[in-house]
């Protein structure tokens, strides 16, 4: 530790009192540390680790650790809202499966219906329903700074980019279930 | 300031607190180790006044960058408890009892302690072309290009870029990427796409508009919420996606259009 040389490096500090060991002259004394430093490098000497010279530095890059997205709350919201858009490829699917239970006639759709209301299909698919809502809020909440509209050269506030999109996702499915309501109460 | 240096540090001292330094001596050791210090702190100090009491007073050889401490240089940014912070704008009293973990910058390789190599910002920064390109050049006797008020505030907000990198330190994919343009300099291309004078648009297109530009962005968001001037790079990276897609189709619809 006090055998190092000062003012290595690092930006434009005061000038620090001279550490007493350092010019003694003991073997890790002897290594200018200069020549390490970023800037102006000296003669290169042998250092103590060989990977590292000045011809040859030594950077250290820190692993990315496959959790990465557990280092704090907002990585990890970021990530459920990630995932759950599988669950709009599910709701989308389901849709298709619903409709083609329709087309194929009363005896498919009412198989169809028997597997939506087993407890176990309605309970997966209320979770379905939270996961969905989540990325859909989550989703709309950002749009504002995607969407900067003008009118007439004059910025649409963000409150009303964001009003629209929800006012847009409830009109949508108002009319969704509007259409399919009949259909589900059999 | 100059006063104080005569002072004992001791003296309006409030309490110590133990900061665990990164070190990196690439010279000496092969990987990274914690180095803990005991520092007598004031009430009014903030991370990077208790790292100017080590490197004055405990150890010569600690490295890091700062310059201004007053939240202007943008060189004092490091990873503070894991978040990335300008250490002249974090007070040590917000982070009591402590310890308080200091980390260099997330995804940049470390060259010495505290001191990240920069080198490939500034080249992605240049690659997008931070300055105003005219379509035609002007004799300086032309003068000044005027601008409303409300011409200016279309980019105000992303010229506040103080280059400080606490962006790319926040953002995962940067890490997970290498190639990706990243945050502030998406931004500050949008601040001379948003630019009354600049007509540069389509040249920055060529970079932006690839996988490593915009596209590699998922939209975690982290980079505007560390940002110490709210520059916004996630929002201004999302507005180059819709711009982007937008003018895809208006190459689609016009087929004589080049580009």
């Amino acid at each position: 530790m006090t055998s190092r040389k000062e003012g290595v490096s690092g930006g434009n500090g005061e000038t620090s009192p001279p550490s007493p060991s350092a010019e003694a002259g003991t073997p890790e004394g002897t290594i200018p540390e200069e020549v390490h430093a970023m800037g102006d490098r000296g003669e290169p000497s042998a250092p103590e680790n060989p990977h590292h010279t000045r011809y040859h530095p030594k950077w250290h890059r820190e692993p990315i650790p496959i959790t990465w997205w557990t280092r704090n709350r907002r990585y990890a919201a970021f990530i459920l809202r990630e995932l759950t858009s599988v669950l709009v490829l599910y709701a989308g699917v389901l849709l298709l499966v619903h409709l083609v239970a329709l087309s194929r006639g009363p005896e498919s759709h009412a198989a169809f219906q028997e597997w939506l209301g087993r407890p176990g299909v309605v309970v997966f698919h209320l979770l379905v329903l939270a996961g969905l809502l989540y990325h859909t809020v989550t989703w709309l909440n950002l749009a504002p700074r995607a969407i900067v509209p003008h009118i007439r050269g004059r910025r649409i506030p963000p409150r009303v980019v964001l009003l629209a999109h929800y006012l847009a996702w409830f009109a949508l499915s108002a009319v969704l279930l509007a259409v399919l309501w009949p259909t589900l109460r059999g | 300031m100059a006063n104080d240096k005569a002072k004992d540090p001791m003296e309006d001292a409030v309490g110590t607190i133990t900061l665990q330094v990164f070190r990196y001596r690439p010279e000496k050791e092969e990987e990274p180790v914690y180095e803990t210090f005991e520092v007598p702190y004031q009430e009014d100090w903030m991370v990077l006044d208790a790292l100017n009491h080590v490197k004055d007073q405990m150890d010569g050889s600690l490295s890091y960058r700062w310059s201004c401490r007053m939240g202007v240089c943008g060189s004092c940014g490091m990873s503070v408890n894991g978040e990335p912070v300008l250490t002249c704008a974090t007070y040590i009293e917000e982070l009591l009892p402590g310890p308080i973990r200091i980390d260099p910058l997330r995804g940049f390789p470390v060259i010495r302690d505290l001191v990240g190599d920069l080198g490939d910002f500034m080249e992605k920064l240049q690659r997008v072309k931070p300055w105003i390109i005219r379509a035609e050049e002007e004799p300086l006797e032309a003068g000044a290009i005027p601008q409303t008020p409300g011409q200016v505030e279309e980019y105000r907000q992303y010229s506040m870029c103080i280059n400080c990198m606490l962006c790319y330190a926040a953002c995962p994919i940067y890490e997970l990427e290498p190639g990706f343009i990243g945050p502030a300099a998406i931004a500050l291309a949008q601040r001379y796409n948003l630019d009354s004078r600049d007509d540069g648009a389509e040249e920055r297109m060529e970079i932006l508009s690839r996988k490593e530009g915009v596209w590699d962005c998922t939209l975690v968001g982290e980079c505007s919420v560390v940002c110490p001037k709210d520059v916004d790079p996630a929002g201004a990276i999302q507005r180059y996606k819709v711009a982007a897609t937008m003018d895809w189709f208006r190459s689609l619809l016009t087929p004589g259009r080049s580009g």
